[in-house]
């Protein structure tokens, strides 16, 4: 049986995945991690998140390619793009994405961004 | 009589490209025609005080001297004649008012009795002198003999013309030959007539292709953005439609290799008359320069790319611990300094990466119709935060609208006023607004140091501060204007600028008119 809920943070940067965990468990929110797409995959075997918050370069498996595996399945939770690309609107619609938080980020746009696709409480 | 004029034919028809070898064959065809002892070719100085000779054939010796020397001062009236006169026949040349001052000097110690002396003239100047010498009893020229002189002397005038044209042809081969471009003439139908060796080699290393249909079967032309160059829009057939091409950057593929090439093309008409009947080309290799380019500029956007992780760890983490409630009010100012210089290093990191995407052609404009007062009034608010000591007053009238990428915009027209703010004193930066029918022009102007009159020209370009280096330099990376400039440019508008030093500069920016939303 499948655990639900929460957010799953995607990014190779150990200090910006602890930062979001910090941020979002102030907000109410309850955080899985994972260092990259590979990650992410073995993590959603067990559980399965209200929201992905999913950077784009990183290692073994990057966003795109995370994105393109999850394409194929049913029902895949909304997926927001964390991009330090200039143009993060363009990156989040190559990867099919929901959403997407240009990096670096306001805090209140990463609260009223996540609280759109994510907006359950914990459980 | 005959044979004068077979002698006159021979020398027409031979190639006159090496004038010391023409004028030998001038002075020992005349000597022989004539039957005379000597004929000799002088050249006039620049000076026009001497003449020196360039060739002496003598006919007993069968033999070519030269250098001997006469100057104007020893005989001036021979001077003045041979620049007057078509034709000099001194049949007693020792006692002919023009040539008798040649006595001493010259005819007594050849022992010449009668001479003929023909001025050679080239390009409107008298060049020198053709001189048939008779040695023996005095001789009467007939007419005859004075026209074959005259037309021995048009001969030499030919030669000159002709030495003069192949030196200068082999001059230019020299140069066409050497430089480090590659060179080609095409015809009307786009076929090459002539490369040089570069141009050869290049053809050569396409595998052929001189005529246009050749060429674009075997290589491929992509313009700067990577686009396909039809066969009618090539560098080569703009200018046989009268444009000329100045430097444009063409990346060539060569699809017999595959191998890939940046050149810098070049070219222009060459009109006869109003008809143009030919273009010539000419390609810089440039593909070190634009590889290298490409580099600066893609590690440039990589580098920023990977500042903007820790700095939005930094700038997360200041956020979240002044919005603390438990944050000391001594904790809370450094937070704030933190937080603000997180924010200074976004900017400088959105600078380096705009600068480069612009650079690389890669602004992507997503333009709509954008009401420039509440542009201009979050710009004031965007202003005012930062600037306490200055006032925004914005001249603007109601309901104008432009067809434009708002946050790029709004960013160009901040770059305007940041530097209106921190180059003048406390006071006013005004900011106007004027209409046209189809364009607006935003000013914004300040009573500040002004740019000095000799770094003008180079405002706009990137990196270049003004200011660098003097008591006014206030930082920056310079690149506040070069943005400015072109997200203006690329909204199919203009900028440009009046400055005073010491009274303050104006800023223009203008832009097409759009329907107001």
């Amino acid at each position: 049986m499948k655990s639900t809920g929460g957010i799953l943070v995607v990014d190779d940067d150990p200090d910006l995945r602890e930062f979001l965990r910090l941020m979002l468990t102030s907000m109410g929110f309850e955080v899985t991690s994972a260092a990259n797409g590979r990650e992410a995959l073995a993590v959603m075997e067990g559980h399965d998140p209200d929201l992905i918050l999913l950077d784009m370069k990183m290692p073994v498996m990057n966003g795109w390619e995370f994105c393109r595996a999850l394409e194929g399945r049913d029902a895949r939770p909304p997926i927001v793009v964390l991009t330090a690309a200039p143009d993060p609107a363009a990156r989040a619609g190559e990867a099919h994405a929901d959403g997407w938080l240009g990096k670096p980020f306001e805090y209140d746009d990463l609260e009223a961004t996540v609280r759109r696709f994510a907006a359950r409480p914990a459980r | 009589m005959r044979r004068r004029e077979q002698v006159l034919f021979e020398l027409a028809k031979r190639n006159k490209a090496d004038v010391a070898e023409t004028f030998r064959a001038i002075t020992e065809a005349a000597a022989v025609a004539l039957d005379i002892e000597r004929t000799s070719i002088w050249r006039l100085l620049p000076d026009r005080d001497a003449i020196v000779c360039e060739d002496d054939f003598v006919r007993t010796q069968n033999r070519h001297t030269a250098g001997d020397m006469l100057g104007a001062r020893d005989c001036p009236s021979y001077f003045s004649a041979i620049a007057e006169n078509r034709v000099i026949a001194a049949h007693e040349a020792r006692t002919d008012a023009r040539t008798r001052e040649l006595s001493t000097p010259y005819l007594d110690v050849r022992g010449i009795t009668s001479m003929m002396d023909v001025p050679i003239w080239h390009k409107g100047r008298l060049y020198g002198v053709l001189c048939h010498e008779h040695v023996g009893p005095a001789r009467r020229w007939t007419s005859d003999e004075e026209t074959f002189a005259g037309n021995l002397a048009d001969l030499a005038s030919l030669a000159l013309e002709e030495g003069e044209r192949r030196e200068a042809e082999r001059r230019w081969d020299a140069v066409v030959n050497t430089i480090q471009e590659a060179v080609f003439v095409l015809d009307g139908d786009g076929t090459i007539v002539q490369a040089n060796p570069l141009g050869a080699r290049m053809i050569e290393r396409a595998g052929g292709g001189t005529t246009l249909a050749e060429r674009m079967e075997l290589v491929e032309f992509r313009d700067e953005q990577g686009r396909v160059i039809p066969a009618d829009r090539t560098g080569g057939r703009r200018s046989l439609r009268g444009e000329i091409v100045r430097g444009e950057i063409n990346h060539l593929v060569f699809k017999r290799t595959g191998e890939r090439r940046s050149f810098r093309i070049t070219s222009a008409p060459m009109r006869n008359g109003d008809r143009i009947h030919s273009v010539v080309v000419v390609l810089a290799d440039v593909t070190e320069e634009v590889a290298f380019d490409r580099l600066k500029r893609d590690v440039l956007a990589a580098l920023a790319h990977e500042f903007k992780t820790p700095v939005a760890i930094v700038k997360g983490y200041a956020q979240h611990m002044s919005k603390r409630p438990d944050a000391s009010p001594a904790e809370r100012p450094m937070l704030d300094a933190i937080e603000r210089a997180s924010n200074r290093l976004q900017r400088l990191i959105d600078d380096l990466i705009e600068v480069s995407g612009i650079s690389l052609g890669r602004l992507v404009l997503y333009r709509e119709p954008v009401e420039l007062t509440a542009m201009l009034r979050s710009v004031v608010r965007w202003a005012a935060s930062a600037a306490t000591h200055h006032r925004l007053v914005v001249n603007a009238p109601e309901a104008v609208a432009v067809s434009a990428d708002l946050p790029r915009l709004e960013q160009a027209v901040r770059r305007l006023v940041d530097n209106a703010i921190r180059y003048s004193p406390p006071g006013n930066v005004e900011i106007d607004v004027a209409l046209s029918d189809n364009h607006v022009v935003i000013s914004v102007r300040d009573r500040g140091i002004g740019i000095p009159a000799d770094q003008k020209s180079r405002i706009f370009e990137l990196f270049f501060r003004a200011h660098a280096g003097t008591p006014h330099d206030i930082g920056g990376l310079g690149i506040g204007l070069f943005l400015a400039r072109e997200i203006t440019i690329r909204h199919g508008g203009a900028m440009w600028f009046e400055s005073e030093e010491g009274r303050g500069s104006t800023f223009y920016m203008r832009l097409p008119r759009a329907e107001v939303p």
